[in-house]
């Protein structure tokens, strides 16, 4: 009964320490390929994550350019293959996240010569929008910290705008819920009454 | 499909041969019908004076015809695959005519005859289109301009009246005035309405002043060009111009302002039934120009058709323009010459064509034919029924070209007229740049509709009798000043990954492909820029801006484009 007692306690504390702590970098490695360029689909999933491409104005989803693509960026990237494209940016199931920082560089480096202004918007968990802009020059990636209003967040959805980018190596993080707290506090709780049990005898 | 065609098909060719006469070419009226109506491009020519005035000494060119001249053309247009030919008049010198007995050639065997009627010889000449099955439509010049003449019109050339077996798909709406029938007419051939205009003398002997014979044609005319279809075309033809280089007489009258109410009713007229050119003969040179009603309210786009005929005329030192109505676009003199008309749905793409008279450049009668000709692509130009015209003139700006069809829109960025005050006719007048719009509509794999746009290339100025050799010995080169045109395209349609990897302002090449369009400039450089347009950019530089879902490029050359992947 004592040890059954202590792994739960224990087995709560680390569900609730592991969501405290999950934050990812989506870096779509996985899609990697020699081809010129390729499509991928309105969706996309990494590490618990989901991109969808929520353009109005056509559905061709997102691409990429292989890594034989005089516009490959060294590193594979996520294109929105719309013009005027919109990507949302969610878990998987739900859930808060914040986001950290992401890599941006133009759809077509070297050939852009004003850049591009991205503006991303994110709905956080109590339904307020907080947004922020960058803006991408016409050289090779670039990574842009988002401020800390980014964070418990539902979704964040950003467009091409006027002209298009490439997006990669974006940095995320799971927000525990309440109840994960409540979990990791309660075996916590449990875990001391193990103890107070064991001082006792 | 016409009837070479028609019977090369094989599909009816069997079946063709058990048909009579008349049931078979009724096959191939509807054969043609079907094919013009599906949006087939297809041709028809113009010619114009073939007079011939040695007519003692040479019998390749009998009954003061240019008969010589004409089988070469004829071969021109045979060659072209045109569906009819039009001739503006002066289909021979004189009407009667002296046989020398040393002409045992003569086709008709007239050798030492006397009072020869020369207008057979005309119709005789027009026999290897025939053949071919390609109509002859002429209508009269002042060299045929009698009673006795306006009789054998018709019976020399029944086409003129709808009858015979030379119509080859053509009908015919006949003159309001009976004295007129065969004489004065309109053809229809396809989306194409040809009026054509006699001022001569009639049938019954009316009509015997030519200085105001088409004033009670005019309100035929205009019903006649009112009535046509919406979506087809139509020209006026006639022998005389509206403004002469050479002869002071007009087809208004005797100088180039006569009969001013007349004009402006003529003119008028055209431009409400927007007409794509009034083709004339009569001054043996080719000469184009805007001509402007006395009144200053509409305006023309006249064609003086290059001689097919022994003599080249000069114009006048003072021009007959005395009311300062025209504006010139482009002049050759002292050549032969034809035009091609490409009748591609909505637009008209004329090509005139012309070839050396065999001697020094210059003017000259012959007193015997070429030894040989070669016919250079002079100019090219033409219009559409669904675009715009826009009238250029020396420094003038080509900013203001704008045009917009089925959410497709075209502009012209940059780029002005940089011709000089050399770039003028013969009269040193200047030469202004019509710019011309048109659409077709968006096809398969490309994200915009069909620009054709035509104008501005460099003028045609050929002139100039101190130049020696026997010109012309080149093409046109169709450089055109440097601009930059931008065409819109349906962002739905295109993935941001094309943009820089294929997806431009594209060019039709000379075999019919889509190539990118700074690739058929004349020098330049290319390069590639996802943005907008900005000033200083070379010529070759071109662009996708997705900021304004448009296509770009510096160039210098025009024709026909569209936003595509190529």
């Amino acid at each position: 009964m004592k040890k059954t007692l202590l792994a739960i306690a224990v087995a709560m504390c680390a569900q609730g320490f592991a969501l405290e702590s999950s934050a990812a970098v989506l870096t779509f490695e996985s899609l990697s390929s020699p081809d010129d360029n390729f499509s991928i689909g309105r969706t996309y999933t990494e590490q618990g994550f989901i991109l969808d491409d929520i353009s109005t104005t056509s559905a061709f989803g997102f691409a990429s350019w292989g890594t034989s693509n005089m516009f490959f960026s060294g590193s594979t990237a996520l294109i929105n293959n719309n013009d005027a494209g919109l990507t949302r940016l969610s878990q998987v199931g739900g859930g808060a996240f914040s986001l950290g920082n992401i890599d941006l560089v133009m759809l077509y480096p070297g050939f852009t010569e004003d850049g591009a202004d991205v503006t991303f918007t994110g709905i956080t968990t109590d339904n307020s929008i907080v947004t922020q802009s960058f803006h991408v020059a016409d050289a090779g990636v670039q990574n842009f910290s988002f401020s800390s209003n980014f964070t418990n967040l539902s979704s964040v959805t950003w467009t091409d705008g006027a002209m298009y980018h490439q997006f990669d190596n974006i940095n995320v993080a799971a927000v525990p819920e309440p109840e994960s707290y409540a979990m990791f506090l309660a075996g916590l709780g449990l875990l001391g009454f193990a103890a107070r049990r064991r001082a006792a005898k | 499909m016409d009837r070479r065609a028609f019977l090369k098909s094989g599909s009816l060719g069997i079946g063709g041969l058990l048909l009579t006469g008349s049931s078979l070419s009724a096959l191939v009226q509807d054969a043609i019908a079907a094919s013009t109506e599906s949006g087939t491009p297809w041709k028809f020519g113009v010619m114009a004076d073939t007079q011939w005035s040695n007519k003692t000494t040479d019998p390749a060119n009998p009954g003061s015809c240019a008969i010589n001249i004409i089988g070469a053309l004829n071969q021109q247009f045979i060659d072209q695959d045109v569906k009819f030919v039009v001739q503006v008049g002066d289909l021979i010198d004189v009407e009667s005519w002296t046989c020398p007995s040393s002409y045992s050639g003569d086709p008709f065997g007239n050798a030492g005859k006397t009072g020869i009627r020369t207008l057979p010889y005309r119709a005789w000449a027009a026999q290897s289109l025939y053949d071919a099955g390609i109509g002859f439509f002429p209508v009269r010049g002042n060299h045929e301009a009698s009673k006795t003449a306006a009789g054998e019109l018709s019976t020399l050339f029944p086409q003129t009246t709808g009858a015979g077996s030379s119509l080859f798909g053509a009908s015919i709406i006949p003159s309001s005035n009976p004295q007129l029938a065969g004489l004065s007419y309109a053809l229809d051939f396809g989306n194409v309405r040809i009026v054509l205009i006699d001022q001569f003398v009639r049938k019954d002997g009316t009509g015997s002043d030519a200085n105001s014979a088409v004033l009670d044609q005019l309100t035929w005319i205009d019903q006649t060009l009112a009535s046509r279809p919406s979506d087809s075309h139509a020209f006026v033809m006639a022998h005389k111009n509206l403004v002469g280089q050479n002869h002071a007489d007009t087809l208004f009258g005797s100088n180039a302002t006569n009969n001013a109410a007349g004009r402006n009713t003529f003119i008028s007229s055209l431009q409400a039934n927007k007409v794509g050119f009034c083709m004339g003969g009569h001054d043996h040179m080719h000469h184009r120009s805007i001509v402007a009603s006395p009144d200053g309210t509409a305006k023309t786009e006249q064609i003086i058709c290059s001689s097919n005929s022994y003599k080249f005329y000069i114009p006048q030192t003072n021009p007959n323009d005395t009311g300062k109505k025209e504006s010139v676009i482009a002049q050759e003199l002292f050549t032969i010459g034809y035009y091609i008309f490409t009748v591609d749905g909505p637009a008209v793409t004329v090509e005139f064509y012309s070839s050396s008279h065999g001697s020094d450049y210059g003017d000259i009668d012959l007193q015997a034919a070429p030894a040989s000709y070669a016919f250079y692509r002079r100019e090219r130009f033409g219009y559409s029924i669904n675009g715009k015209q826009f009238v250029i003139a020396n420094d003038g700006s080509y900013t203001g070209v704008q045009d917009a069809y089925k959410g497709t829109t075209a502009k012209i960025l940059d780029g002005s007229n940089a011709n000089t005050a050399d770039d003028s006719d013969y009269n040193n007048r200047e030469d202004v740049k019509t710019v011309k719009t048109g659409w077709k509509e968006m096809p398969a794999g490309a994200a915009s509709a069909v620009l054709k746009l035509w104008g501005l290339d460099n003028n045609l100025d050929l002139w100039n009798a101190g130049l020696s050799g026997q010109l012309p010995n080149s093409d046109a080169d169709y450089v055109t000043d440097t601009y930059v045109l931008s065409l819109s395209y349906d962002a739905t349609l295109v993935r941001p990954t094309q943009l820089g990897t294929g997806f431009c302002l594209a060019a039709k090449d000379a075999n019919g492909n889509w190539v990118n369009a700074v690739d058929l400039n004349e020098g330049g450089t290319k390069k590639l820029v996802i943005g907008r347009w900005k000033s200083g950019y070379v010529l070759g530089t071109y662009g996708v801006d997705p900021s304004t879902h448009t296509v770009w490029a510096v160039l210098n050359r025009d024709g026909e484009y569209v936003a595509r992947s190529v």
